[in-house]
């Protein structure tokens, strides 16, 4: 009999914990906003939302980006999709294209054409029918980043102004190249991989990767592609890949190579999130004993570009769209907030009049007391949003693994481009 | 004498099996088949229209695919070579009386363990070594003076097959290996008594003896092998860009599958497609495993 009893007992603890799984993420009561991000940016705005908005109870998540896209898809379809969330330039268009996603943010436009919000960043945002689905805060005009003391030894200055006239257009780029590396006898790389590079030309495309549902490849990408295997060919690069190891190693100036001699890096290429995001954290090494803060210096660099950027959308099925509207009309044209983020970070926000008023007089240790601002604000203005695709991650991914090839030798430029269509249908059967 | 009928217990007791099994498999099943007849897409939610079989007309078609599934059989098949033939040798050996072998529990704990670690774990940790130009592999050959120059071995199509091949054996060996010596050590020993009474050589009594009485383990491993690796999706995704670089030469059937119906454009109803011709193919290779398991008996 109580044997009886010990296995029913048993046999409900064991359904109850089997059916734990089924908990999933029931819509609480009261006005609970969940945010969701890739980074932990949107926290930190955050805690400067919930000191003006105390009465609003938040729920922040950080998804990790490589499977962002593919866990809010499915949120979204399962219906547990956050309020708010970040979207990133990578697939921002996927977000913003599908329809019955996202909340049309028509009511935030009197307070977006009050701050002066960039029109790229609304022109992303904005769908095939003309409603506003994403807004962002930020703006991600690109600049260049060199290592002052490098500039010194390889070039004779450090002075912004005439190192910029040794990188002052692509020609002159690959001739500084050459003088950086005969003057290092080879210890020191221009850039850690061409592929930092990329965002200048993709920046200056004339059409994005797909028109008409036909895959285009504009001229620029078979520009970079030969750019790209020049620099290696010539040894300008460093071969290490953006984001792997040895790209941040560079920055701290602790880049070895295989033989394990180090290697320096002469220069970096940023918008204004990677110099706070990126750069400066990394600039210090792990244990502390090299730190290139304070020897870096901002030019622009043979062009001005653009890189990223992240988008603020509304879940159309979001229980609480009104707070969570609020919350994007904040983080988008709040003055106040909008100044006490660029004190904390040094970011560049969309709005030009606050841009306008904020940024005299800024001086950035880390670059050696430089104002980047002066450089960012030249490339803000010329931004073309309308590049970007909801093919764009891959398309990125197909053309990357095309110009190794052309690098390798293993095809010719033209092979190269009716590789890359060729793919870009198979991927994508909806393409003419 | 009357006996209480328990049978209805036994009924009882499977319900809640089926139940389960009717919710979480049978249903999504079914649904995907369904998928696969449709053209959905996009992640609304919104289903697709009726389209017949045009989505199997567009894989016969698909070049993408039968890259895929060569790949997939290429990376499977390298791996069971060296598996069966590790885990035969490994299985003899321990079980084998003569030699007498200490610490045999060890080894093949030891050899067991790479099973237990997570195909993530394994992946990253073997993208770091492997990395060009300064990876720890790369650095020990240079600085041994094996090769001149670092290689990149995830831009070369046949070392990413090997590697991947590799790991999975590396993961499974331990695996077969157990499996195997249970099999052994079912063969009666009054066999190999009497072979050794025989003179015969270690090798005969492994080739006449132990493999014949062994196939009906050989080919239970050969069909569950064949239906892991064809749909083999989580090391190849997560070495390179998820895509199958280099050159597609890592895409598998799985990873197709997933990149259809998870990135891009959502074509879901194209990706329940895919997924219902490989359980085709894996249906129809353990199906001629069996048969020619089950001829060789009867003759």
């Amino acid at each position: 009999m109580k044997k009886k009893w010990i296995a029913l007992f048993l046999a409900a603890v064991m359904g109850t914990i089997s059916l734990s799984g089924c908990a999933g993420q029931g819509k609480e009561e009261g006005d609970v906003i969940e945010v969701w991000s890739f980074t932990n940016e949107l926290e930190q705005m955050l805690d400067l939302y919930k000191t003006t908005h105390p009465d609003v109870k938040v729920k922040f998540t950080l998804v990790p980006t490589d499977v962002y896209a593919s866990k809010l898809k499915n949120a979204i379809q399962s219906g547990n999709a956050p309020d708010v969330f970040a979207i990133e330039e990578a697939f921002v268009r996927s977000f913003v294209e599908e329809p019955g996603v996202m909340a049309d943010l028509e009511d935030l436009k009197p307070d977006l054409e009050e701050m002066e919000v960039l029109d790229y960043t609304l022109d992303v945002g904005t769908d095939f029918e003309g409603s506003l689905r994403a807004v962002s805060w930020q703006a991600a005009p690109g600049a260049m980043f060199y290592r002052r003391s490098l500039a010194k030894e390889y070039l004779g200055t450090d002075d912004p102004q005439k190192v910029q006239e040794y990188f002052q257009d692509m020609d002159k780029f690959m001739e500084t190249a050459e003088i950086i590396k005969q003057q290092s006898q080879g210890d020191c790389y221009t850039v850690c991989s061409p592929d930092d590079l990329s965002y200048i030309f993709m920046s200056k495309r004339e059409k994005g990767w797909v028109q008409d549902d036909k895959a285009v490849i504009d001229d620029k990408i078979l520009e970079f592609a030969d750019f790209y295997k020049t620099m290696n060919d010539k040894g300008y690069a460093a071969q290490q890949a953006p984001w792997s190891e040895g790209w941040f190693a560079g920055m701290s100036g602790q880049l070895k190579d295989v033989k394990g001699n180090p290697k320096e890096i002469f220069c970096y290429f940023f918008p204004a999130w990677g110099l706070f995001n990126t750069l400066m954290p990394n600039a210090a090494s792990a244990d502390g004993t090299q730190d290139t803060s304070g020897d870096w210096g901002v030019i622009q660099g043979p062009s001005s570009y653009y890189w990223g950027g992240t988008w603020l959308g509304v879940n159309e099925d979001s229980d609480n769209k009104e707070i969570a509207k609020e919350m994007v009309r904040y983080f988008t044209t709040d003055e106040e907030f909008l100044k006490q983020w660029i004190d904390q970070t040094n970011d560049y926000v969309a709005s030009q009049k606050v841009m306008d008023y904020v940024t005299e007089g800024i001086s950035n240790d880390f670059l050696g007391g430089q104002n980047p601002y002066e450089v960012f604000l030249a490339d803000a203005k010329s931004i073309n949003g309308k590049l970007i695709t909801s093919y764009d991650q891959e398309m990125n991914k197909i053309f990357g693994n095309e110009k190794e090839n052309y690098r390798e030798g293993k095809c010719s430029i033209d092979e190269m481009k009716d590789n890359i269509i060729k793919k870009a249908k198979r991927m994508f059967p909806d393409l003419k | 004498m009357k006996r209480k009928n328990y049978n209805r217990y036994g009924v009882y007791f499977v319900i809640p099996f089926f139940l389960v099994f009717l919710a979480f498999s049978l249903f999504p099943i079914i649904y995907t088949f369904y998928l696969s007849v449709t053209n959905t897409k996009g992640f609304s939610g919104n289903m697709g229209d009726f389209v017949g079989l045009q989505n199997y007309l567009h894989i016969m078609r698909d070049s993408a695919f039968w890259q895929a599934l060569w790949n997939t059989v290429r990376i499977w098949g390298v791996n069971f070579i060296f598996q069966m033939a590790l885990a035969l040798f490994f299985a003899v050996v321990f079980t084998n009386v003569k030699f007498k072998l200490k610490g045999v529990g060890f080894f093949r704990t030891a050899m067991y363990m790479p099973n237990l670690l997570t195909a993530a774990s394994i992946s990253i940790l073997a993208a770091t070594l492997f990395a060009y130009p300064t990876g720890p592999i790369n650095q020990f050959l240079v600085q041994t003076g094996i090769i001149d120059e670092t290689f990149n071995f995830f831009r070369n199509e046949a070392a990413s097959s090997y590697i991947v091949s590799g790991i999975q054996t590396w993961m499974w060996y331990g695996n077969s290996i157990l499996i195997l010596m249970a099999g052994i050590s079912g063969i009666d020993t009054s066999v190999y008594e009497a072979a050794m009474v025989d003179g015969s050589s270690s090798w005969n009594t492994f080739h006449y003896i132990t493999i014949p009485l062994l196939k009906p383990i050989l080919i239970y491993m050969m069909v569950t092998s064949l239906v892991g690796g064809l749909q083999l999706f989580d090391i190849p995704f997560m070495i390179t860009d998820g895509r199958g670089a280099p050159n597609e030469s890592l895409n598998t059937v799985s990873m197709l599958l997933y990149n259809h119906a998870f990135t891009g454009k959502n074509y879901y109803g194209y990706s329940a497609a895919i997924s219902v011709v490989l359980f085709i193919i894996i249906a129809f290779c353990s199906m001629l495993v069996y048969r020619s398991m089950t001829e060789k008996e009867e003759g």
